[in-house]
């Protein structure tokens, strides 16, 4: 791969694939779209042709099979990645993800299922398929979610969800696939998971925000940089659990915090980091912190209505200024 | 216990062990020992026995909540199942959860998720076996209203579509809840196979020996990789749906009449297998070993609350740089499955 090479979000997350499946053979992939259906865009294309059959199983999607399947694969030592055609369709397989991330616990360790559940969210199809379901799963303990909001962190969080032991929901925004193009190192790449990232350092305001708001969120930092306002901005990339030493540091030196959210308010991933913040931090917050996330309606399909719903540079520019008015 | 010699002798231990056992679970829920209520399956031992009988040691099971049976088949110890029931620290689960949730693929045994047909899960571990090449099949069992679910459906097409070594034996008695009702529409649920193009059976559930020739047909058809069979078994479950239940007199009376030890006795004593004296001699022998398992129970210490937050996630032992990894060991290895 020449240096000026680019490669998209669809396309780091196929290398992943690509390079986990070659360097341990208890790896497989296991979906409808994985195989010979695979398009071009799924990042899967091709890999059946490579890896044959036996690794990369093209199956009838079905939401609870596909799920009950993939941890019977796991029990029996393999480290399956599932591919569900929508991140929505986590709706029919709820119970068997559930089932799947008690499943250590509940034997005391006996057993565990090492599965990864890929799950596109975000298309402009509509409402449905647009829906990322991270606030369904958030109170479900011993599951992992990842977001990823850049083709580096795609490569580098799916290989580390794949060599983790537990089962991990794997979002990933179908809107970026051909998106995001970034030149990404040939080096094997992984990044921990549970890890946030420091994504522009400043000295005022800790934003806290994952997936595709990040880049809504650097935007507006740098608007209101103008301004004098010097925003940190963290991109999660796990939101459960998530990296609640980062946040920590981070609001020890800010004393201000915002959290910027491309979902509905109530009861999203915001909600539990907003409490958690308040216990743990309430005396060293200067001010009350603040949100700012879509309403609570559905992801619409016209780009007009979606424009309205998620939150645009302006609103979260305009939380910023708010929050730095608001008094010490 | 010892094994005895004659194969069938140890199918009536067997059962009879089952029953014993499932008695003193149910007993200790009469006494509030245990808290919730026990899943009945008086009635089911000839279908545990009888299919677990045809199985080789590397199949795997994925039984449900009424099927003691093939927990003892798998080598779970009754003192373990007694452990378990009343939560002590020595269960396998340390008292995680209760019932007949055992799993542990050592003993190639998949656990139940409460009201959750572990069928899909038995599909995907048969998908394991045949991308590895191992000649084993996968037995899931079910009661009948399992058959319902989105879930049992989505499940059988999937083993369908890839020929897979599954074998789901379904135990039907239709007695679901207080009253009796009518939860599906055909007469027989194996009809249910052909929906999927696969093979299905009914049996006599209360004849362990008819079960197990049913069983072995069954498998051997799985294990020449022509994908998944339905095993109806019908049976009469000698109580209530819970033990909570209230069964009238007249239809105990004529589920007692079919009970399956009691037939498999009648049997044994016909062709002068079992006498008065060996009958005796078993019953002792169950009882010491249901005794001995309570005492242990009984007096095993409850789990430490601190343990509450043990093994929340797997070890993160995985996350290394390290080099490739081998092609995983078929089932000869005993790294896959080492025997307890």
């Amino acid at each position: 791969m020449a240096l000026n090479d680019e490669t998209t979000y669809a396309g780091a997350i196929r290398r992943a694939l690509r390079e986990e499946l070659a360097r341990d053979a208890h790896v497989c992939l296991i979906g409808e779209e994985v195989g010979f259906g695979a398009g071009g865009e799924r990042p899967a294309y091709g890999l059946l042709g490579e890896f044959g059959p036996d690794r990369v199983m093209e199956v009838p999607a079905s939401g609870s099979a596909l799920i009950g399947a993939a941890t019977g694969l796991a029990l029996m030592g393999l480290r399956p990645v599932v591919e569900l055609p929508f991140a929505a369709m986590s709706g029919e397989s709820f119970s068997q993800i559930v089932a799947a991330a008690q499943l250590h616990w509940r034997t005391a360790g006996t057993m565990h299922a090492p599965l990864v559940i890929r799950a596109p969210y975000g298309t402009h199809a509509d409402p449905w398929r647009a829906t990322s379901p991270d606030a369904w799963f958030a109170g479900v303990p011993g599951l992992r979610i990842v977001i990823p909001s850049t083709p580096f962190d795609a490569l580098g969080l799916l290989k580390a969800a794949i060599r983790d032991n537990n089962p991990v929901l794997f979002l990933e925004g179908h809107y970026f696939y051909r998106r995001l193009r970034e030149v990404l190192t040939e080096a094997d790449v992984l990044v921990p998971l549970g890890s946030a990232e420091i994504r522009r350092d400043g000295e005022d305001v800790t934003l806290l925000t994952w997936g595709a708001a990040v880049y809504t969120a650097m935007e507006a930092a740098e608007r209101v940089a103008v301004a004098g306002i010097s925003t940190e901005v963290i991109d999660l990339r796990t939101v459960l659990p998530y990296d609640a030493v980062t946040v920590a540091e981070s609001i020890r030196r800010t004393g201000r915090v915002l959290i910027v959210q491309d979902a509905p308010r109530t009861g999203g991933i915001g909600a539990e980091i907003a409490a958690s913040i308040a216990e743990a931090h309430g005396a060293e917050l200067r001010v009350p912190l603040m949100r700012v996330a879509a309403p609570d309606v559905p992801f619409p399909a016209a780009l007009e209505l979606a424009a309205a719903f998620a939150p645009d540079v302006m609103r979260v520019s305009d939380a910023l200024h708010t929050i730095m008015e608001k008094r010490d | 216990m010892s094994t005895p010699p004659n194969p069938l002798l140890a199918l009536y231990q067997q059962m009879s062990l089952t029953r014993a056992l499932e008695d003193a679970i149910r007993d200790l829920v009469r006494s509030r020992q245990i808290l919730g209520t026990l899943h009945v399956g008086r009635g089911h031992e000839a279908v545990t026995t009888g299919t677990t009988a045809a199985l080789a040691r590397g199949d795997i099971v994925a039984p449900g909540g009424r099927d003691l049976g093939v927990l003892l088949a798998r080598g779970i110890a009754p003192r373990q199942i007694l452990a378990q029931w009343l939560r002590r620290a020595a269960a396998p689960s340390g008292g995680r959860t209760g019932a007949m949730h055992f799993g542990d693929m050592r003993d190639a045994l998949v656990i139940p998720a409460t009201a959750l047909p572990t069928l899909a899960v038995a599909v995907g571990t048969a998908l394991a076996t045949k991308a590895r090449g191992e000649n084993r099949v996968t037995v899931a069992y079910l009661e009948d209203t399992a058959t319902n679910t989105g879930d049992f459906h989505e499940a059988m097409n999937l083993a369908a579509t890839q020929d897979l070594p599954v074998i789901c034996v379904v135990a039907t008695n239709t007695y679901v809840g207080k009253l009796a009702t009518r939860p599906y529409r055909p007469k027989h649920l194996a009809d249910r196979a052909a929906a999927y193009g696969i093979p299905g059976y009914v049996v006599d559930g209360g004849d362990v020996l008819a079960v197990r020739e049913a069983m072995t047909h069954a498998v051997a058809l799985a294990r020449a990789g022509r994908g998944p069979v339905l095993l109806e078994a019908k049976i009469f479950r000698v109580a209530g749906q819970t033990e909570a239940d209230s069964v009238p007199r007249e239809t105990l009376d004529e589920w007692r009449a079919r009970d399956p030890i009691e037939r498999f006795t009648r049997h044994l004593l016909a062709l002068d297998a079992l006498s008065d004296a060996l009958t005796y001699e078993f019953a002792a022998a169950t009882l010491a070993t249901v005794q001995d398992a309570l005492a242990y129970a009984q007096h095993a210490p409850a789990p430490d609350p601190l343990s509450l937050m043990d093994h929340r996630f797997a070890p993160d032992d995985a996350l290394v740089m390290g080099p490739p990894v081998e092609a995983p060991v078929g089932m000869t290895g005993e790294r896959v499955l080492p025997w307890r």
